[in-house]
């Protein structure tokens, strides 16, 4: 800060009408609006280009605030509690029914088991992250289900190749762990992850 | 530092196989990938987002807390269940680190509201805040000390409405609806809070 | 109602022992509106026993089983067996009347 910025903001602290018939807010809100549209009586005022470049560095200093506040970033201990707080089948979705259990038993899969039995399958398959999963159809016993996910590839994957792999990979663990027949697997690839520099050589 | 798994030179098989390829991991995924696989029910996906913005959250709710700084591990705790169930309805999964944001925002200002039914509203405005206090001034840096210290010392809607739009990044709308005041209200609060806080900058130079 | 508790204690201790099971999950897992400055209060009211719950409605015994598969064999047959128990403890009990609900919530391997 120069000293005539430090005189600008000894000047508001004292008398914060003195910005040439502007106010400390229409400042914050002409700063946060990229300065458009220009406000000539804005630009062409002292007082208040040196508001503006102190309230820009309030601005830039004050994530220090947050880094600065002896926040552990890596406490696992804490990261244990929050995780033993939620309840795990809060996204369970809809139960289908897995397999007939005859006259006195109802055999169920929640939609969330099976969701996860396909993005496991997924991140099991080498260069893909999966992302999203969601079935399309009901997914009553018998039944052709449309799997449709988001992935992540790794960067130097043939995609087509790829692809395929995963699609087999689901539809087979699909049958395997249900009586549903996955028509089809969607893979919509989302995202490239890029190649790392300094990693191994 | 390596992370994930990597068949490394202990893999005695021939170097002739497939190009390299590294797998991408979990813990590297990007916010919005973490954020619709936890919205899809997995808990590990969640967890990555806690450990990456846990400690932001934090130092966050602390600072709107105020001198109830005390109770920011439960707000952020609090806030963090409550996303886990919410984030189904989540619609632009890239934005879930301004979302978290806001979700703690609720909880820290309904846990003043509550301390404030019950009769402590002295404790609530009690000027000495723990995050001025001489051991967390040591730490930080001079600015940022004295920034804390500007920021501890100003009226509790006034460093509310600052600290959410700053550091939280919400807009003046959300800070309105955190706070229960109209928009005007709230630039009115966020002018005065800028006027003092670029006042003590000062001071401190 | 201790005839319940037992019933439900031996059906949770034999399906725990299958190899098909990771674990058993509480049948209902309620959030409660949570009380800042109490989480000990919110999550103590989660950590709820992993067990099986029965009841009895004009006559008819319902047993709820919600639990995780480990993956190692196919999760209708793992199912089925699981059934398989729980009718096995009943009929021990001479319990005819039931509804008898197996909910897969996650596969673990």
């Amino acid at each position: 800060m120069d000293e005539s910025t430090s005189a600008a903001l000894e000047a508001i602290a004292r008398e914060p009408d003195d910005l040439d018939g502007h106010t400390i807010a229409q400042l914050a809100d002409y700063l946060d609006a990229d300065r458009t549209p220009p406000d000539p009586t804005i630009d062409a005022s002292p007082a208040c280009q040196h508001a503006l470049a102190a309230l820009e560095r309030l601005r830039r200093v004050a994530p220090e605030l947050l880094l600065d506040d002896g926040a552990p970033p890596d406490d696992e201990d804490w990261v244990s509690r929050v995780m033993g707080g939620i309840a795990l089948d809060a996204h369970a979705g809809a139960d289908f029914v897995l397999v007939d259990g005859g006259p006195d038993a109802r055999l169920v899969m929640t939609e969330g088991a099976l969701r996860g039995l396909v993005r496991s399958a997924g991140d099991d398959e080498p260069g893909f992250l999966m992302g999203r999963v969601r079935f399309e159809g009901d997914l009553d016993p018998g039944a052709e289900v449309v799997v449709r996910t988001g992935v992540t590839v790794a960067h130097g994957v043939p995609i087509p190749e790829a692809a395929d792999r995963l699609r087999q990979h689901i539809a087979a663990v699909i049958a395997r762990h249900t009586r549903l027949r996955a028509s089809r697997v969607d893979v919509d690839v989302e995202d490239v992850d890029a190649p790392r520099d300094g990693g191994a050589a | 530092m390596r992370t994930g798994p990597d068949p490394g030179p202990q893999n005695g098989a021939p170097l002739s196989t497939a190009p390299e390829v590294r797998t991408p991991v979990l813990d590297e995924a990007s916010d919005a990938l973490l954020a619709g696989r936890a919205a899809d029910g997995d808990a590990r996906a969640f967890a990555v987002l806690v450990r990456r913005h846990g400690g932001l959250l934090r130092g966050y709710a602390r600072r709107v807390l105020g001198s109830a700084a005390s109770s920011a591990d439960d707000v952020v705790q609090e806030a963090l269940i409550t996303a886990w169930q919410q984030l189904p309805q989540l619609q632009d999964h890239s934005a879930v680190r301004s979302w978290l944001v806001r979700v703690t925002s609720r909880k820290a200002v309904d846990l003043l509201r509550g301390l404030k039914h019950h009769d402590d509203v002295d404790d609530v405005d009690a000027p000495a805040a723990e995050g001025a206090g001489p051991e967390s001034m040591a730490d930080a840096s001079a600015l940022a000390g004295s920034l804390h210290a500007a920021l501890d010392a100003l009226p509790e809607q006034q460093r509310q409405a600052w600290t959410m739009r700053e550091l939280g990044g919400l807009s003046y709308e959300e800070v309105a609806e955190e706070l229960g005041v109209p928009v005007s209200t709230v630039r009115g609060l966020l002018a005065r809070a800028r006027t003092t806080l670029m006042a003590r900058l000062d001071d401190w130079r | 109602m201790t005839d319940l508790d037992l019933l439900t204690g031996t059906i949770a201790a034999r399906i725990r022992a299958m190899p098909e099971v990771r674990r058993l999950y509480p049948p209902r897992r309620v959030l409660l509106p949570g009380v800042l400055g109490s989480a000990q209060g919110v999550l103590g009211a989660l950590a709820a026993d992993d067990t099986v719950t029965a009841e009895v409605h004009d006559g008819v015994t319902s047993v709820q089983v919600d639990l995780a598969l480990t993956g190692d064999s196919p999760a209708p047959e793992a199912v089925q067996a699981v059934a398989d128990v729980v009718r096995s403890v009943l009929d021990g009990a001479r319990i005819t009347d039931r509804m008898i609900t197996v909910r897969v919530a996650s596969v673990e391997p």
